[in-house]
């Protein structure tokens, strides 16, 4: 195993290979930088260049993708309070309000550092367990993955604040948003008003793009100004060292939130699709002080990011060992394999050791890479933060709508863009939760997939599954931890200041 | 300023400015763009069928077109279908690359497909065997599948697995159909996590992950999907010729083939989806000069090395189809019985709530 | 609170449980498979809907404290003009979106974008002419990278 982990090193230094690699990571970061587009944008862009290219240097080129997009995501997060990718939205929570309060140069660099971390356990992690990983994925099954849909729902709580009514009306609305289309256990189209394009249901990077960018892109401007609300020019750029220092000594949490991050990542479908707000809700639950998570707390950085890179170690797994993709990233490198002629499967693992170990190598030298590359880049950009924004919006707005307009190349891309937008303004400005409605709307497919799987294959004996009931007692602590630190919070006497919020 | 946007969207847009000349084979794609249509996402099978014949068709079409794969997606490959149907020029400069299932739903006439066969001609196919796989502890050899009571089946889009469906269907078996699955790789995991009896997978993917299972003892070969000839003998699958088919695993019980209409309409799935499992059509209005270099493209492309070695992965195994040798997919399309179709519309309609227009 | 912001905050649950109550009444028609999921959350979003407008009538004169929810938005701040400043900007997005159907999006983006810089914001002639050349590269670049086929608009510009 050692032999062929060197053997697999001297396969990728090859000059050519290398090239390769460093190209697919500044690929990564320029799809990952830019909201709506992400890892699988970037690898589609590279798909026809495949076809007879050296395998290893073709896997090195993919996975610098793949390795790059986590880290770079988090400019547009973190600057904008745009979700960058599917896998940086949860950075918005905190990382945004750093950039408000003029700390963008030390979020970007406690994330970067925090992702570096987390790429290097994620590709640890990935060559360590793939050997014993099978039956770890063979014992989620559809009563086990229904059961993580509800521990997902559970960390809408977390995000609910002072208010969780509003925050459950948002998440069952995000539910039935997410349940327009076709029906995932019955042919039926629901709620599409015979528009084929609503077939599939609306798309998530619409539908993030829309909460999310478009009510901030139109209060900055309406508001006037640059991002951060400190004009102080002397500032801009400092921090950097800060952000460092902040995730060295938050070490342990960032280790922590790695090995969480590869954990979820292994679970095709549930898993990596929320894991970074999956993380969010634990480090905020498992806080002592966490009155300030929400106003620019950077632990509510930390945590995601080194899970989201990490998540890149843990997604590979079922994608080698079982050819299911855990998300739509991985099914594009399984469809690159094919071309490759790899077949994942157990006998990959047995056979094609030096090609595993490639990949390895690739993730981990790629995520260095890129890391090493946002967090030099992320000084100067940080700077925009104190552009007047007036300059900034229209390029942002035009990269948004392009961004949104590649998810299906249809023209009522832009009117679904607009209609979110217009939802997503009125719910920041009613203080109703979006992170909630966002939750919702990933896990209602599946919620309602695995539940009638889980009820066709088991009848009602799943609920007795030892598993179902472990992960049911997590869920049952996070929202109960949640109502009795909220029920304490209320006695203490309230802010002056503050209260007129709106 | 006006320059290079002009020279830039006619890029971007792909517009053709005006053919060569009109009745020319050897001219008709000079200096042309050829767009090939394909409604699935990246990276997936047909996708990369598409792209692989993309990538080399345009070198070999006499006056080189440059060809552009592009992925036209949504509504499982109905806005990329109805997009060739209704929003194209039929002068050949679309191409339109299908799966076998995509084939049969056009077939079928499923409810919402504007996109009918008739109006298509094939250039160029790749054929992909299916072969089904019980759990071992079911049965002790595959003639005991007669006797099993009930068993589970994964069920992603039921006419995306109506080959595997209609097979255990003409063999009578009972079975309890789980739906919501996303697609077989979901299937397959939960067979090997025991929540499914039975599965069938693409020869690839069941030579790399299923064999396994069969060797550690887990699971069980049951039969090949296999073809059959115009006389509905069973023909075996060129990439596991030591695999029986389904009908001679029939026959070795019962002593005779199937019969009936789900043994009908299974030659036609079999036949037509396997056959086709990679397909690039041409609207069959196109220019006679247009289909004609098409044509000439592909027997030119099939001589080519590079191609065939680039193509050994994504082929499995199977030998490209053009030319004279599409005509099985032809004698499909065109002698399968009005009532055998009605019958398969009927079925998928009853038991899982599919659609038809007609 | 001011009354806007109330006003605003009950609205949006108000059309909520509209949208849960269409949800209900539209699921009924679908077979039991399709049927029972989107069913039962409407009815809980019913349920929750109600409850957070019976919240919003029990505390309508205690001020609500600002918490995770905010995105460290600002309190200090004139809601009023703050609404008609984002009604304009979204009337400004409308009209682009309406001009990229019409004209294709190449026009619509260099009208839009130097539309609203001069007219919305009063930037200076030269300032805005290099922003709408910028953006005009970018969603150029962009286009072609991405291999981006924009629709025919319905008023195609002859030569673009």
């Amino acid at each position: 195993m050692i032999e062929a982990m060197i053997e697999a090193l001297f396969i990728l230094l090859d000059p050519y290979r290398l090239s390769m690699l460093f190209l697919g990571v500044i690929i990564g970061i320029g799809v990952g930088i830019l909201p709506g587009l992400g890892g699988l944008m970037g690898m589609a862009l590279l798909l026809p260049f495949l076809f007879g290219m050296d395998t290893y240097a073709g896997i090195a080129l993919l996975v610098g993708v793949l390795a790059a997009v986590p880290s770079a995501d988090t400019f547009p997060s973190v600057l904008m309070g745009i979700p960058g990718s599917s896998g940086s939205q949860a950075t918005i929570m905190d990382g945004y309000p750093m950039t408000r309060k003029g700390q963008a140069a030390r979020a970007l660099s406690a994330a970067f550092l925090a992702s570096m971390i987390g790429g290097l356990i994620g590709a640890v992690a990935l060559s360590a367990v793939l050997p014993f990983a099978r039956p770890i994925v063979l014992a989620f099954g559809a009563p086990e993955l229904f059961m993580l849909t509800v521990l997902g729902l559970c960390v809408v709580g977390v995000l609910s604040g002072n208010r969780p009514l509003k925050g459950l009306v948002a998440a069952m609305a995000g539910l039935l948003v997410g349940a327009v289309g076709g029906a995932p256990v019955a042919p039926e189209y629901r709620y599409t008003f015979g528009s084929l394009y609503l077939f599939d249901g609306f798309s998530l990077v619409i539908v993030a793009l829309g909460l999310f960018a478009l009510p901030e892109i139109i209060d900055l401007l309406a508001r006037g100004g640059s991002i951060a609300r400190r004009a102080d020019k002397g500032a801009a750029g400092t921090g950097w060292w800060d952000g460092i220092r902040d995730t060295m000594s938050h070490k342990w949490l960032v280790v922590r939130h790695s090995l969480f991050g590869v954990f979820l990542g292994f679970l095709p479908g549930v898993g990596s699709t929320i894991t970074d707000w999956l993380n969010y809700g634990y480090v905020v639950q498992t806080s002592r002080d966490k009155e300030n998570f929400g106003k620019g707390d950077v632990r509510g950085v930390i945590a995601p990011e080194a899970a989201n890179n990490s998540r890149e170690g843990g997604a590979l797994i079922p994608t080698l060992l079982f050819g299911v993709p855990g998300n739509s990233a991985m099914a594009l490198f399984l469809g690159a394999m094919l071309i490759f002629g790899l077949q994942p499967g157990p006998q990959l693992v047995a056979r094609d050791l030096d090609l595993l170990f490639v990949i390895v190598w690739s993730l981990a030298i790629g995520n260095v890479l890129g890391t090493a590359l946002c967090l030099v880049l992320s000084r100067p950009i940080a700077m925009l933060s104190y552009v007047p924004f007036v300059y900034v919006a229209p390029f942002v707005l035009l990269i948004v709508i392009l961004g949104a307009y590649q998810e299906s190349r249809h023209m009522a891309d832009l009117v679904a863009l607009l209609s979110f937008g217009v939802l997503g303004w009125f719910m920041k400005r009613s203080g109703m939760p979006r992170p909630p409605f966002l939750i919702g709307f990933i896990l209602s497919g599946l919620a309602e997939r695995y539940l009638w799987q889980a009820y066709s294959i088991y009848g009602w004996a799943w609920l007795m599954h030892w598993m179902v009931i472990v992960i049911a007692v997590i869920a049952v602590v996070l929202v109960v931890s949640g109502v009795m630190l909220k029920g304490s919070a209320q006695g203490k006497p309230q802010r002056p200041g503050k209260e007129d919020a709106p | 300023m006006r320059l290079t946007s002009t020279a830039l969207a006619t890029l971007a847009l792909g517009i053709s400015t005006g053919p060569g000349l009109a009745d020319d084979p050897e001219t008709y794609f000079e200096d042309e763009t050829i767009r090939v249509i394909i409604p699935f996402s990246s990276g997936g099978g047909t996708d990369t069928f598409g792209r692989y014949i993309s990538e080399y068709l345009g070198e070999h079409i006499p006056g080189n077109p440059t060809v552009v794969a592009e992925n036209v997606t949504g509504a499982g490959g109905l806005m990329g279908a109805n997009e060739y149907a209704n929003a194209v020029d039929s002068d050949g400069y679309t191409l339109f690359t299908a799966s076998g299932h995509m084939n049969l739903r056009m077939f079928l006439g499923l409810a919402d497909l504007e996109l009918s066969l008739d109006a298509l001609e094939p250039i160029v196919a790749g054929p992909m065997g299916h072969v089904t796989a019980i759990q071992a502890d079911l049965i002790d050899e595959p003639e005991d599948i007669a006797e099993l009571d009930s068993i589970t089946k994964g069920v992603t889009d039921p006419v995306g697995l109506v080959e595997a469906l209609l097979a255990v269907e003409a063999f009578g078996i009972d079975y309890n159909a789980i739906p919501g699955y996303d697609g077989r790789g979901d299937t397959r995991v939960a067979f090997e996590r025991g929540e499914l009896d039975i599965t069938t997978q693409g020869t690839p993917p069941y030579l790399s992950n299923v064999m396994p299972l069969v060797e550690e003892g887990t699971a069980q070969t049951l039969w090949a999907i296999g073809f059959t000839d115009a006389d509905g003998n069973p023909v075996r699958d060129p990439a596991v010729p030591d695999i029986p088919t389904m009908p001679e695993v029939y026959e070795s019980i019962h002593g005779e083939l199937p019969s009936g209409e789900a043994w009908e309409a299974y030659q036609v799935a079999a036949n037509l989806v396997q056959n086709t499992r990679g397909t690039m059509w041409v609207h069959n209005d196109a220019p006679e000069a247009a289909r004609e270099a098409l044509h000439m493209g592909v027997a030119s492309m099939v001589e080519d090395e590079d191609f065939l070695a680039a193509g050994e992965e994504v082929l499995a195994g199977y030998e490209i189809m053009h030319g004279d040798g599409l005509e099985e997919v032809n004698r499909v399309m065109e002698e399968s019985p009005e009532e055998v179709l009605d019958w398969m519309r009927d079925f998928l309609t009853e038991e899982f709530g599919v659609e038809f227009d007609n | 609170m001011s009354p806007l912001s109330r006003f605003t905050q009950t609205g949006l649950v108000v059309v909520m449980l509209a949208f849960f109550v269409y949800v209900l009444w539209a699921s009924q028609g679908f077979r039991d498979a399709a049927r029972i999921f989107p069913t039962t959350i409407a009815v809980a979003g019913i349920l929750m809907a109600l409850g957070e407008l019976a919240r919003q009538l029990l505390t309508r004169f205690r001020p609500e404290e600002a918490d995770i929810t905010d995105l460290g938005d600002d309190a200090s701040m004139d809601i009023r003009a703050h609404f008609v400043t984002s009604g304009k900007l979204l009337a400004w997005l409308i009209g682009f979106v309406a001009l990229v159907f019409t004209v294709g999006l190449i026009p619509a983006t260099v009208v839009f974008v130097f539309a609203m810089m001069r007219l919305q914001f009063a930037t200076p002639l030269w300032p805005s002419v290099l922003v709408t050349a910028g953006v005009l590269a970018v969603v150029l670049t962009l286009s072609r990278v991405l291999l981006l086929r924009w629709p025919q608009p319905l008023i195609p510009i002859p030569g673009l």
